[in-house]
């Protein structure tokens, strides 16, 4: 076990050397992660010793079995950190890959300037490498371990900078790993009594709490963010990304799209943002949600009043947010379309997401 | 989680190692002093699940998954049952560092540090596979 871990560490070290970029977050990322890896194989060295030790003691057999079991222990957390650098690993070379042609290039800097610029606004960086990798999907890998977060966006999107305000939905789950106890501690037995209000059963309310409190609160949270920094953009290609013909339907990640698209909203309402950011954004989710078929109301486990009051808590925590701030000069720079030169990289992405300029182009 | 399964795994294994040459008359070749730092190590985690109990009863929201552990393995529905033995396990914990070693002192801090480090590792093992799809 201890060789074969020992071949695969030196294996992910030599791949690490390979991807050695002359791009700063590359190379950021990969340093952070060799150092791990020579953490890992001194800790080899002394389980091998410890093995060898183990053979003295052969025949005090309780001790024996004591010993090996925390070797074994030890070496499992080692296969898990493996498995993690392998993604890692995989998700570094992706963007180094997408940095060989000139076009993704530059793109992949835009939308490191353009995160990053995003991430200061929130003040949720500082030191703290945000790494861009292009993957299948919108997602993001927080290691806090090595202090680094990796996001990841489609390889598909990397030449679409409209749909690169889904990013800020991803920078909405590192806040809410920054003020995570604070959030979770204000709203969710909030939540919990609002659901024992309208649900009978016991183990439903549980399921329901345990729901919200591990993935529907985040993804609420990150979705309010998003549109503080995005507005109605946000809400946009939150809608394309989505694709959903049943905007009511829970999943076990996610909470419905009406129950996001309402957040968004309600939160807008609440920091009394100018009207007509507000207008364009329910006008937005209704040119969407007047077109599907389906009619049913939020349910009772996701429903408007436990939205709303997280839409509180958030209007409290973030007053003013970036786009209610910029709105002026954000519509400044829609109007200016497609001219983009020196306008600031955060206004430009929304605008063009909000205009369908890139269609018309 | 990965991070909190590494640091109690190392105490663990050092634990075991102290008890194989002070309980039970094994020579190890590890230096005595080092392996007590090792063990000692896991004091901030420890610490950290104590502050978590304090939030969790403020919050009154279900405890996060390390106290659910812990809570099933000693069969405690009280949180500040756990809030106990997680202070007894400190005190054992200071012993040690200060030499004095006692059968009653290992056995209590296994039980404690094992439970920890399991559930640490399978949430880690979730957690990564889950990572990707945030």
């Amino acid at each position: 076990m201890i060789e074969d871990l020992r071949s695969d560490v030196a294996s992910l070290k030599e791949f690490f050397r390979m991807i050695h970029s002359d791009d700063e977050k590359t190379s950021e990322l990969v340093g952070r992660f060799e150092s791990k890896l020579n953490k890992i194989e001194l800790d080899l060295d002394a389980q091998d010793r410890l093995c060898r030790y183990l053979s003295s003691i052969k025949r005090v057999r309780s001790a024996y079995k004591e010993l090996y079991t925390r070797i074994l222990f030890r070496l499992q957390q080692h296969r898990q950190s493996v498995y993690l650098l392998h993604m890692v690993y995989a998700l570094a070379s992706l963007r180094e890959n997408a940095r060989e042609g000139e076009v993704s290039q530059r793109f992949l800097s835009l939308v490191d300037e353009y995160i990053d610029l995003l991430a200061d606004e929130l003040d949720v960086s500082a030191n703290l490498p945000l790494v861009i990798a292009p993957e299948s999907a919108y997602a993001s890998l927080p290691i806090p371990s090595e202090s680094v977060f990796i996001v990841m966006l489609p390889l598909t999107n990397l030449t679409k900078p409209w749909k690169w305000v889904l990013l800020s939905h991803e920078l909405g789950h590192l806040y809410f790993q920054y003020y995570r106890e604070n959030i979770i501690a204000e709203t969710l037995p909030v939540i919990e009594e609002e659901l024992r209000e309208t649900i009978r059963k016991e183990e439903q309310i549980d399921k329901y709490t345990n729901l919200w409190g591990g993935y529907w609160l985040q993804e609420i949270v990150a979705d309010i963010i998003a549109a503080g920094l995005s507005g109605p953009a946000y809400l946009k290609m939150l809608i394309i990304e989505a694709t959903e013909p049943k905007p009511t339907r829970e999943y076990g990640s996610h909470p419905p799209l009406d129950a996001r698209s309402l957040a968004q909203i309600v939160y807008m309402e609440l920091v009394k943002a100018p009207n007509d950011l507000t207008l364009t954004m329910k006008r937005v989710w209704e040119e969407f949600r007047g077109g599907v078929q389906e009619t049913a109301s939020l349910s009772d486990y996701s429903s408007e009043e436990i939205v709303e009051l997280i839409s509180r808590f958030m209007a409290n925590a973030i007053r003013e947010p970036y786009i209610v701030k910029n709105w002026g000069e954000f519509k400044r720079v829609i109007g200016g379309l497609p001219e983009t030169k020196s306008e600031d990289i955060r206004l430009v992405v929304p605008a063009m997401a909000l205009s369908d300029v890139h269609v018309r182009l | 989680m990965n991070e909190i399964a590494h640091r109690v795994g190392d105490a663990l294994t050092a634990l075991t190692l102290l008890k194989f040459s002070k309980m039970r008359g094994l020579a190890i070749d590890e230096e005595e002093e080092k392996l007590r730092e090792r063990v000692l190590a896991v004091k901030p985690v420890l610490q950290n699940l104590l502050s978590e109990i304090k939030n969790t009863i403020k919050s009154r929201y279900g405890p996060p998954p390390l106290l659910r552990a812990l809570q099933e393995e000693y069969g405690y529905a009280d949180l500040r049952r756990v809030e106990e033995k997680l202070k007894k396990v400190l005190n054992a914990l200071e012993r040690i560092w200060k030499g004095s070693y006692r059968g009653e002192d290992f056995e209590e801090i296994e039980r404690l540090l094992e439970c920890i480090a399991y559930e640490a590792s399978s949430r880690s093992q979730e957690l990564v596979a889950r990572a990707g799809r945030y």
